[in-house]
């Protein structure tokens, strides 16, 4: 044999070894001892050995003594129930302390199995079942429509979205572990055992947070345990506490609130001013339409979305989606006939459909979702974009006559009170540095600012445009409406970027997809 | 809801629910994934760093690895690993896996790269001579393929020169061992965590760093006193009882303070000192001028913090010292680690249970790097020079006795300062990453460019060091090999195959048996044939030495025994699982003696001054990162546990002078280089101070080269910088 042909053979076998994998494995290494090592027996102190009684439920504990910030939980929660690449139920975050007596520490949370859930009061389709023994606050995964609401909701960033499939999952406290007498995974994998079940009290009011910079807990009265024999450090605070980051866009969401919105306000015009109803009774329905259309659109699982109705008792978003099907109808209705008494009934509808969206929002308790702003927002944006679409309307195929006059001053007057509104809230929130706003506010200002400046340009060639179309200048009519609908769709998205999510403390923002 | 809708309304159960559903599963491993449930069970040691601990990797019919979870019988982790572990498998399965050698980047075939390799080493062997051409290698890979590789380079292609990361991590400890010990011994086993009243650390974050030993330290069941001497609060100085917050490179100072203030108070154990070690009357001597009261300054310790400290070491019964890379990563760092050897011989806490002088080891096979690299000494830790020792060894591994090497390696950094000289011109680099991890980076890649031929063996093409190899060999990776790993309390343990490497990537050994024989020295080690072989070869090898192993049998004994402390000589009893050295007090020093061994503190490189007025520490980021990335940064899961940009920690009082908040960017500049990070303000930091972590891979850019004189290790915990915000 030649060299070559030599080498060639011993790269081939060398080549096949590589890819033999059995040998060590096969000779001595396979285990088949089943007699120690099962998953319960170190953990028995660290899981119930009873069911909880009436008024009792299971519960995290979390020794944060014993955390020294190895994070295998996470790893483990990942690893032990097959999850995605990037996908675990649990998470850390860290508090610090200081200057004086500098401290840190790890904080492991994951679902807080909440004695009054958010996630599961704010889903539309019953997809969270607490259970009534256990309160085990479980995800429905086949139940799920992927609307993301219950993301929103939590104020622990509990829920993750699941893109590959669809739907939202969530820590179940591996509950068919528990079942069969097995310790849950970040339990059995944290090696300074400070992670346990226990059974709790089912809180049923609270007052503070889970631990400084955690939501008050008096919104979902969440049950996760922080215990420590030191008290925590008076200016304990999140780590990295000061670093802000937008938040989630949401495009299909404001586009969805910002073209219903328009719509509900084309109906309210109306049915104010009967003479339009042949010009804006079929543009907001079709308006209407699409912002359906969209909202369903960026459903994870749209063909389940049937089952919205479902949460009506306690869902704003079920609600919305109810409010949103009698708008559809009734403005279907009132379109077919042409019977003002039916454009009436639509445009109530409408205005109920956007206090529900307003609702959905306010019900998150994101400070700067507060009722007050948004339902101005809402509201406003229903009145102006509905103001001045009949305005563009008018111009085209009305007449420049006196609604045309009166909706132009409307929107200009619409227009200009919510601008000055939302500045005079900006700045009031930056200057107030203890507002729970203030978050927010500086998101705005140091992440956002290009978005607001060209919001600003907007709102002023709007105006002025919308102004000088009276003097019979049919497209500035338009461009005013173009530019109006414009700075409203860029409002709603720094409604969202700028919604600061609560967290748990310094738990790193999820990596937007 | 009390009442139950029908699953067409609700529903309970479907696909999605079922693809969570968990069943029972075998070899006592609990509940698992229906869609993971192995076939069989395989045991194994982690590849990435020195704890060692044992996995159980799950396998599916065709044999190779679907999970793994820990070890809950083995001796070292106990059923528990850190996320690293936890992730081990996830790297292998990389996108950007080396499938084949590459010339310039161009994909060849196995025969040319060995073609490029032998005739590009050769050529400039041949003009240039034997000390031409040198190789650094890495504490990752077994200890059956660095003995290959160090044997190889230089017996078999006649290279003198070789050297590895462990330069970076474990040489102070080898040379303070050696020098005060008489051999390379750590001398503790895991259970010293457990059973001591006092545990000092120096220049340690085990919390982060080696969590699942300090597992151990949180199940002493003695109340043990924690004292953390480190300059900055981290999660082990949280963890602690005291902490000692000294300033940036005053622990030599400190630990004289220290034992000045125990001879003072009579605190030495006279009966130990005089039957055991040699030199400590000088030392006393030494250390009369380290009064606290005058040097304590220096260090930033108060008097208050500093006697409550050394009363608790004074009435500590078992006392144990543990050290890292604060302290081997320094420009005094071997007479650092010595001055806590110091300690412990004079209080005599050493040799018994909770006691000891420990070297917290960093990578998964520093420690056989230590045994068995054959760079800084002969193969087992025999000396170069003696023929005797050559004879050996030449016995041993079937290797021709002519062709032992008869001097030491350069270290790492004279290997580079060689390529500026150009005394080196060809170097090859296995699984490093020194683009990125060797210290003042932008001079080490000046270094690079010079050299004529540069070969990386690596299982990423993409490291920063990878993309700037003239040949590149595509390495199968752990797990994908088989071999033997000696973790810091010195247990071996085995590695095996339980997943196929990519394209035609081979185990680094199967490349050196495929140099080897392209060289044409094929006959030099005909046994050299498998990892197991050589396994044979290495017991051999360390006949007679103080890490005699040669009462282990095999890889199968070594499994049986949940792995084995070395030494193990032939006719040993059965081992315990944990066992200790020097509990006779007899140490490997000719005379059987410690050594105390001492010199004065002396000044930094670079003190921060007006124009560099911060001192930047680097270190360890996150339990989830490990190194240069190359292998954690592959797992989604692991990217999650630590940030997505490099973070600086600024104290808030310089943040507040700065006008830097969280989130914002620093301007990061050294004499070296500028670089960008993002600001995270707490006082885990002193003022004055800015930490990094390593795993960033500008960081290395700004830090200065300065080198130990005795281990030659860098000192990557201190130089000078300016912080602007950017």
């Amino acid at each position: 044999m030649s060299t070559v042909e030599h080498r060639r053979s011993r790269i081939d076998d060398l080549l096949r070894a590589q890819r033999q994998i059995m040998t060590a494995a096969e000779r001595f290494s396979k285990w088949h001892d089943r007699s120690h090592g099962t998953a319960g027996e170190r953990y028995e102190h660290l899981i119930p050995l009873t069911r909880p009684g009436a008024g009792e439920q299971f519960a995290f504990e979390v020794n944060l003594d014993q955390c020294t910030g190895c994070k295998a939980c996470v790893t483990a929660c990942h690893s032990l129930n097959g999850l995605d690449d990037e996908e675990s139920w649990r998470d850390t975050g860290m508090l610090t302390g200081g200057p004086g007596d500098p401290w840190l520490q790890t904080v492991t949370t994951a679902c807080h199995h909440c004695a009054d859930p958010a996630c599961a009061n704010g889903c539309p389709v019953l997809a969270y079942e607490k259970n009534a023994e256990t309160g085990i606050v479980r995800h429905l995964d086949d139940q799920c429509i992927g609307c993301s609401y219950c993301i929103l909701k939590c104020p622990y960033d509990v829920p993750k979205y699941n893109k590959k499939r669809g739907i939202v999952r969530k820590c179940d406290m591996c509950q068919q572990r528990l079942s069969a007498g097995e310790a849950p995974a970040c339990v059995q994998a944290c090696p300074n055992e400070a992670i346990a079940i226990r059974i709790v009290k089912t809180p049923t009011n609270v007052t503070g947070g889970l631990l400084p910079g955690a939501f008050p807990s008096n919104y979902t009265l969440p049950t996760t345990r922080y215990i420590s024999a030191k008290p925590l450090p008076e200016n304990a605070r999140p780590f990295a506490h000061d670093e802000i980051e937008p938040e989630h866009e949401h495009p299909p969401l404001a586009w969805m609130l910002v073209l219903t919105q328009m719509a509900a306000g084309l109906f309210f015009c109306a049915a104010i001013a009967p003479s339009l109803v042949r010009l804006a009774g079929p543009v907001g329905l079709g308006i209407l339409a699409l912002g359906l259309m969209v909202s369903v659109g960026h459903l994870g699982q749209p063909l389940r979305a049937w089952r919205c109705f479902l949460g009506w008792r306690k869902s704003w978003l079920s609600r919305e989606i109810l409010a949103f099907g009698g708008f559809f109808q009734a403005g279907a209705a009132a379109v077919w006939t042409g019977w003002p008494a039916l454009y009436q009934l639509a445009a109530v509808i409408g205005m109920s459909s956007v206090f529900c969206s307003a609702m959905v929002y306010i019900d998150t308790r994101r400070p700067s979702w507060a009722a007050r702003r948004t339902h101005v927002k809402f509201f406003g944006t229903a009145l102006l974009l509905g103001s001045t679409m009949t305005t563009a309307l008018l111009a085209f195929f009305g007449d420049l006559s006196a609604w045309f006059i009166a909706f132009t001053a409307a929107a200009a007057v619409v227009r200009t009170v919510l601008y000055f509104a939302e500045r005079r809230d900006l700045r009031r929130d930056l200057a107030d540095t203890s507002s729970d706003s203030h978050r927010s506010a500086r998101i705005l200002k140091e992440k956002l600012g290009d978005m607001l400046r060209l919001r600003a340009g907007l709102i002023w060639i709007a105006t002025i445009s919308g102004l000088l179309a009276l003097a019979n200048l049919p497209m500035l009519a338009l461009v005013s409406f173009l530019t109006t609908f414009a700075a409203q769709l860029l409002e709603r998205r720094l409604f969202f970027m700028s919604g600061a999510a609560p967290r748990m403390p310094g738990v790193p923002m999820p990596v937007h997809e | 809801m009390s009442i139950r809708l029908p699953s067409i309304i609700r529903a309970f159960d479907g696909p999605m629910t079922r693809e969570l559903v968990l069943s029972p599963g075998d070899f006592g491993l609990g509940k698992m994934p229906q869609n993971a449930q192995p076939v069989a069970v395989a045991r194994s040691i982690c590849g990435f760093c020195s704890t060692g601990c044992g996995l159980k990797i799950h396998l599916d019919a065709s044999g190779e690895a679907v999970s793994l979870t820990p070890d809950p019988a083995y001796p070292v982790n106990l059923g528990m690993a850190c996320p690293k572990g936890w992730e081990a498998l996830t790297p292998l399965a990389a996108s950007d896996r080396a499938t084949t050698p590459l010339i310039n980047g161009r994909p060849v075939e196995w025969p040319e790269a060995m073609d490029e390799f032998t005739t590009r080493f050769r050529g400039i062997m041949d003009r240039h001579g034997a000390e031409s051409c040198a190789f650094l290698s890495t504490g990752q890979i077994m200890s059956e393929e660095m003995a290959f590789l160090g044997m190889l380079a230089k017996a078999g292609m006649g290279m003198v020169h070789g050297d590895a990361n462990t330069r970076q991590c474990m040489a102070t400890s080898a040379v303070a061992y050696k020098q005060s010990f008489g051999f390379d011994a750590p001398p503790f086993t895991y259970e010293d965590f457990e059973v001591s009243d006092v545990l000092v650390f120096i220049g340690a974050n085990p919390c982060i760093a080696h969590p699942i030993m300090w597992q151990r330290v949180e199940r002493n069941p003695f109340h043990p006193e924690i004292i953390v001497i480190d300059p900055r609060k981290t999660e082990t100085a949280v963890a602690a009882t005291q902490h000692l917050a000294l300033a940036p490179k005053a622990d030599l100072t400190l630990l004289y303070c220290l034992a000045h203030w125990l001879i003072r108070e009579g605190f030495v154990e006279r009966a130990f000192v005089e039957a055991h070690t040699t030199g400590f009357d000088d030392f006393a001597e030494f250390v009369k001028d380290f009064a606290p009261e005058v040097r304590l300054a220096e260090t930033g310790v108060s008097v208050e913090v500093f006697e409550k400290a050394v009363r608790t070491i004074s009435a500590g019964k078992r006392v144990s010292f543990w050290w890292t890379m604060g302290v081997n990563q320094s420009h005094e760092a071997v007479r650092t680690a010595q001055a806590i050897i110091n300690l412990a011989l004079m209080t005599g806490n050493i040799g018994r249970p909770g006691t000891g002088a420990n070297s917290i080891t960093g990578q998964c096979n520093a420690m056989g790097s230590r045994l068995f690299s054959n760079t800084t000494s002969l193969l087992g830790c025999h000396d170069f020079t003696k023929q005797e020792h050559r004879a050996k060894i030449a016995a041993a591994t079937g290797i021709s006795e002519e062709r032992m090497p008869t001097v030491g390696s350069l270290a790492y950094d004279q290997i580079l300062a060689g390529i500026e000289t150009g005394q080196i011109r060809g170097l090859w680099m296995i699984g490093t990453n020194g683009a990125h991890s060797w210290i003042e980076q932008e001079r080490f890649r000046e270094l690079i460019q010079k050299l004529e031929f540069f070969v990386v063996q690596d299982m990423y093409p993409t490291t920063e060091t990878a993309q700037m190899a003239d040949l590149f060999l595509p390495a199968a990776g752990w797990g994908e090999k088989e071999g033997t790993f000696i973790n810091s309390e010195r247990r071996i343990g085995v590695s095996h195959k339980v997943c196929r490497a990519p394209g035609v990537a081979l185990a680094d050994f199967h490349i050196f048996q495929l140099i080897a024989e392209a060289w044409g020295v094929r006959d030099e080690f005909t046994r050299w044939s498998s990892p197991e072989a050589v396994f044979q070869i290495l017991k051999e090898v360390s006949r007679g030495q103080p890490c005699d192993i040669t009462g282990i049998r095999d890889y199968e004994m070594i499994e049986a025994h949940g792995g084995i402390q070395w030494p193990l000589a032939e006719g040993s009893e059965q081992p315990e699982a944990h066992r200790r050295l020097f509990a006779d007090g007899t140490f490997f020093t000719p005379d059987g003696r410690a050594r105390f061994l001492f010199d004065p503190p002396r000044p930094v490189a670079e003190p921060a001054d007006a124009e560099y007025p911060f001192i930047l520490l680097t270190g360890r980021g996150t339990s989830a990162q490990w190194h240069t990335g190359s292998r954690t940064s592959k797992s989604a899961i692991l990217r999650k546990l630590y940030p997505d940009t490099l973070c600086a920690d600024l104290h808030p009082e310089d943040a507040g002078r700065l006008g830097v908040r969280d989130g914002d960017a620093l301007q990061i500049t050294s004499r070296r280089a500028g670089i960008t990070a993002t600001a995270r303000v707490a006082a885990v930091v002193q003022p004055g101070q800015i930490y990094l972590p390593m795993h960033g891979a500008e960081v290395n850019r700004l830090t200065k080269l300065d080198v130990d004189p005795h281990s030659r290790q860098p000192s990557y915990k201190h130089c000078a910088v300016q912080i602007r915000r950017g």
